[in-house]
Formats: C-alpha cells, structure tokens, sequence
C-alpha cells in the first residue's frame, strides 16, 4: 500500500481551503489535533494558504479550535461544549459569542449523542439519522448557519413502522476535512488509538477527506499483530502527519499526560496583548518540530510523559519507528 | 443545634457542597451503573464507590468504563488520569448512544446553571438571545443525551433566585418537561427523569403527581424562609420534610482526603485558611 506520511506544511496546504467545513476530534483535554490547528494559523500567516472564514464542528471547543476563533478565521461552529473541562470556560469563545471579539461567530448547539449521530450519517453517506436526543428543547434552535449546512434542524416525527415513538431527524454532517489526532499510525494511514475513543470512530469517516496526526509512526506489522486496535482504517485515510507531542497541551494517553499547568495559563492569557504575546509565542515563533518540542522544554516534556497512562503503549515499543526512518519517508 | 449562630457555626466544620456531596451520594445503589459528568458531579459517585457500593459500575461519556482514578481526582471526563485502568474503552456513541438510550444506566450526577420548577436544566447560557448570549456556560455535552435516556438522575448546583427558577433561559436537558407525565405522554422521553436537586441550601424532590420540585429537605445552618427567598419561584414543602444530618466523619475523611484532596470542587480548604 501507499506511503501516506506528509509533512505537516505540506498537509495544510494540500488539504485547507477557504470556506471548507473541518471536523476536529478529540475532547477539550484529549488528542486535539493542536499542531494541524497552530499550522493553519502559520501557514496563513506565511501565505501558504489563504483562509478567512472556516466552518467548524468540534465536540468541544477547548484549545485548538478557540484559537482559530481568536485569530478570526472562524465563521460558525457546530459544538456541544465550550470549556477546558474543570480549568475553567473558554475565554475565547465566550468573548466571540457574547462580545463579537475579534469577530461574531455563528454558533449551534448538538449533545454529543447528537453531534456523533450526525457524524455518523455523514460517514454513511445517508442525508438524515433519527435520534432519541434533540426531541425536547432549545437543540432544536438554528444557529444561522450561512447555507454550508442546510436545514430545517432536528424534525421531530413518530416512527413510520407504526411503534407510535418519537425520533429526532439530524441532518447529516460530512465535513470536507477530518483532522484527528492519534497516538500511533502506520505508513499505509492506520490509524491506533489507546484509551477514549471520543467521538473519533465516526468523526474521522464521516470527512469527505481524512488526515491523522500521529506522535508516532508504527511498522505495519503492529496492525498486523493488533488488526482490532486500529480505529480508524488506513484505506480510507488521506494522509498521516507525524508529529511528537502534537496534541500539546493536550493528552495523547499511553504517550503523555494534559498540561493542566499551560492550559490554566492559556485562559488566562486569552485576552488582548497577552493573547497576542502568547500566539506570538507558542503558534508562530518556532520554525521546526525541534524548535516546537524545545518551546515546551524537555523537562516538561519528559515530566508529561511519566504519567500514569504509559502502561497502555507499554507493549507496541518495539514497533516505533526510528526517528530518522520516519524523517527518511517523508522525503 | 438550637440557636441560629449554633446552626451557622457548622459551616465552620462542613462546606455547603461536602452536604451536598453527602445526601447526593446516597441515592447511588451499589452494582449500579453509574454515568458521572464533570466538576461537582464526579464526586458522588467515587464517594459511593469508596463507602457502600465497591461494586458499582462508573461510566464516562468518552468510553472510559470501570476505571478508578489515579493519583488525584479527574478535571474531566477526558482527563488521562480514568484512562488509565479502565476495564474497557469504547466511544461516545456506545456510551450516550447505546448504554444510556437503551437504560442500561441507572443512575446519571449533573451538574447545572440553571434548574425550572420541573427539573428541566440549562448548562447553556445565560440571557434572552441565543445568537448574543449575555453570558455562554459550557453547553450540553452529553448533559441532554444523559437526561433523556438515564433511568434517573440527579443534580448538584448552587441555589440562587436566579439559578432555580420559574424559566429557563436556555432549555439544554430534559427533566419533568411541563410537569405531570408531560415527559413520557407528550414527549416521548424514555428515561425517569430527576430524583433529587441537591443545593448548597436544600435538596429538593418532585412531587409524585405534578413533578413540581418541593422542598424536601434543609441544611442545619439554613432555614426555610431562606431556601424559599432563594428559589425563584413559589416552592411547596414536601411530605416527611426533614433537617439533613452533617457528613459522617468517614464521608468528610474519603472526601477530603481521597476525592477532593485539592478542595477545587467543595472549597473545604478555605475553613482551615
């Protein structure tokens, strides 16, 4: 099969364009797909691509996706949550959605049954899904999404084989684009995942095209020897980022642990010059994956990965692939 | 506990939501399926699992199902420390989807902004206009899918006018819908619905008939008149009312010193500051 690695600016420009809906998996303190986001925000910055207004459906928002809000690129958000978990509400989002700083975005709630559901149409290339969520209460509500995503939202009927039940219609969602982030990958697009599934199952099918940032890359013969770890089928995978530490502040388990230290840090510093200094910082200034993982400093790097969860990827070691190996097919 | 100061001198001893903590966890039965949120809401749960009910079953919407916790309490449901002993891990659809649709969940904790005189939440936002909220909270999360499908669930939450209130400014989760059995015949919900609202003042249950909230019970250091100023709309007291005892000195022992170590989610710490 076909080598899918691609490097990370590579992958942003192929694969990002203007007024694209992009579907990002993960969860506001796990596997957000972080470096595709920061390389978004780089590679419009450097003229690679040119993107002003994303369509964007994240099952919460928490750092990735609100830095993008941050930089204005976002015009509407499909999500069911807004926050860092327990480190607090994002600032970010807030700001947007009751101050229109920098800019009004559009938002529309989904429950994460909801969302998924309508993840998974679209992975099944079906137009609607019925659901038993969205039947009572203000889900129901459009968010005045600017025709990317028709509607009416959510009708509410009773089963047509006569049980007399009620059913949610959700519309379908096949986003153009599905980033997530994995632990482990193959050349050939496997994709492994340890611990939560999330949402990714269906989300990573459900994008019209799909690409996987690994921390690691595997031999194929790991797949061969765990066929059923593989969440998420090389076939039908575009291509395969790699990149150590890539889901940062966030946790990738079996590889490291959340940053609650910088995640606290970041809300803080979600407003106005700190918000600029700490983009300036942590999204622009550095020019190479070295330069990234010396940002985070290997103290810290080292302290994240001695983090309980380790056990899970204590069996795959042998199947890492060399740095320089890696480096060699992505030439 | 006769006199007034008496009364408020507990809150020397106890926080409010260590009282909470403490009637919330009871209503968990042990070998239970238990589906836990974020915040306040993880603490029951673990507190049930550490006292009588070992065998009891905690679910995480992500897919993390069986774990115990690592090292120190979870910041989410998504924090690595459940990732790391779980007895399986699967996705939300199996677990939103499958587990709570079907009623294999017996019991859900959430947590909420804003609770109506039927138990219907609002984890939204605040505010009269969805397209500018005066102010966003977290959303729905897997709060709705958990309220819908649950065979029963109950909430943890501050008590204020404008916190229990007569209309919610966002409707995110179902409880008693328009009251009665509005939530089944008109609306065709499959799970039960709220057991119990557990406040940093009062628990409040629903009345069997018309599933208005009561009072049905008080914190020593409140009082009636007080749990009634606070609810924001005219709030009836339930039959076999009663004044709830303070936290056992095992249940403050598991919860300060294994669940909440930190004092981040019941503010114990600050009585020793």
């Amino acid at each position: 099969m076909k080598n899918k690695l691609m490097r990370l600016d590579v992958a942003v420009q192929t694969f990002v364009k203007d007024r694209m809906s992009i579907a990002a998996g993960g969860f506001p303190l796990a596997r957000q797909a972080n470096i595709f986001i920061k390389e978004i925000l780089r590679q419009n910055k450097k003229g690679g691509v040119k993107v002003r207004d994303l369509y964007w459906v994240e099952p919460g928002i928490g750092f990735g996706g609100s830095m993008l809000v941050a930089e204005g690129i976002i015009d509407s958000v499909i999500s069911t949550f807004s926050s860092h978990e327990r480190a607090g509400l994002s600032v970010i989002t807030r700001d947007a959605l009751e101050k229109g700083i920098p800019r009004k975005i559009k938002w529309e709630d989904e429950s994460n049954l909801t969302l998924n559901s309508r993840l998974m149409a679209g992975a099944l290339n079906l137009p609607f899904i019925p659901c038993g969520s969205g039947i009572w209460g203000d889900l129901k509500k459009q968010g005045l999404w600017d025709g990317k995503m028709a509607y009416p939202k959510n009708v509410v009927t009773e089963d047509p084989f006569g049980s007399g039940r009620k059913v949610a219609l959700l519309q379908a969602i096949s986003p153009d684009l599905s980033i997530v982030h994995v632990p482990f990958a193959d050349t050939h697009g496997n994709g492994l995942i340890l611990g939560s599934m999330y949402y990714d199952y269906w989300l990573a099918r459900a994008g019209k095209k799909i690409v996987l940032i690994a921390d690691q890359i595997v031999d194929t013969e790991m797949c061969r020897r765990f066929p059923n770890l593989v969440a998420i089928p090389g076939v039908g995978v575009d291509a395969v980022v790699p990149w150590y530490m890539g889901a940062w502040p966030c946790n990738s388990p079996g590889v490291y642990g959340e940053d609650l230290e910088h995640i606290s840090m970041f809300i803080k510093n979600s407003r106005g010059e700190a918000l600029r200094n700490y983009l300036d910082k942590y999204v622009y200034s550095w020019e190479n994956h070295q330069q990234y993982l010396d940002l985070i400093g290997a103290e810290k790097v080292a302290a994240l990965q001695d983090n309980p969860a380790k056990v899970l990827a204590e069996p795959f070691g042998q199947w890492i692939m060399p740095q320089d190996k890696v480096a060699a097919l992505l030439q | 506990m006769d006199s007034a100061t008496n009364r408020k001198d507990l809150l020397k001893l106890y926080t409010p939501m260590e009282f909470a903590c403490s009637v919330a966890y009871k209503y968990c039965k042990d070998g239970a399926n238990v589906f836990c949120g974020v915040g306040l809401s993880l603490l029951p749960a673990q507190l049930a699992q550490k006292t009588f009910a070992p065998d009891v079953s905690i679910i995480y919407e992500g897919g993390s199902i069986g774990s115990v916790a690592v090292g120190r309490i979870p910041w989410g449901i998504d924090d690595t420390v459940i990732q790391v002993n779980a007895e399986c891990q699967t996705d939300v659809l199996s677990t939103l989807g499958w587990l709570v649709q079907t009623g294999r969940v017996h019991l859900t904790y959430l947590g909420a902004a804003q609770c109506d005189r039927y138990g219907n939440l609002n984890t939204t936002l605040y505010g009269d206009d969805y397209t500018r909220p005066a102010a966003r909270v977290s959303g729905s999360g897997g709060g709705h899918d958990l309220a819908v499908g649950s065979q029963n669930f109950v909430v943890i939450m501050n008590h204020r006018e404008d916190r229990i209130v007569d209309k919610l400014d966002y409707q995110t989760s179902p409880g008693f819908c328009d009251g009665g059995t509005s939530r089944w015949d008109k609306w065709g919900l499959s799970g039960g619905g709220p057991l119990a609202i557990c406040t940093d003042l009062a628990v409040l249950t629903p009345n069997p008939v018309t599933r208005e909230l009561e009072i049905a019970a008080i914190y020593p250091f409140t009082t009636l008149e007080e749990v009634k100023e606070r609810t924001g709309f005219p709030i009836r007291i339930a039959a076999g009312f009663k004044i709830v005892e303070p936290p056992t000195a095992e249940e403050i022992k598991i919860l300060r010193e294994q669940l909440d170590v930190t004092g981040d989610f019941t503010g114990w710490k600050k009585l020793f500051a």
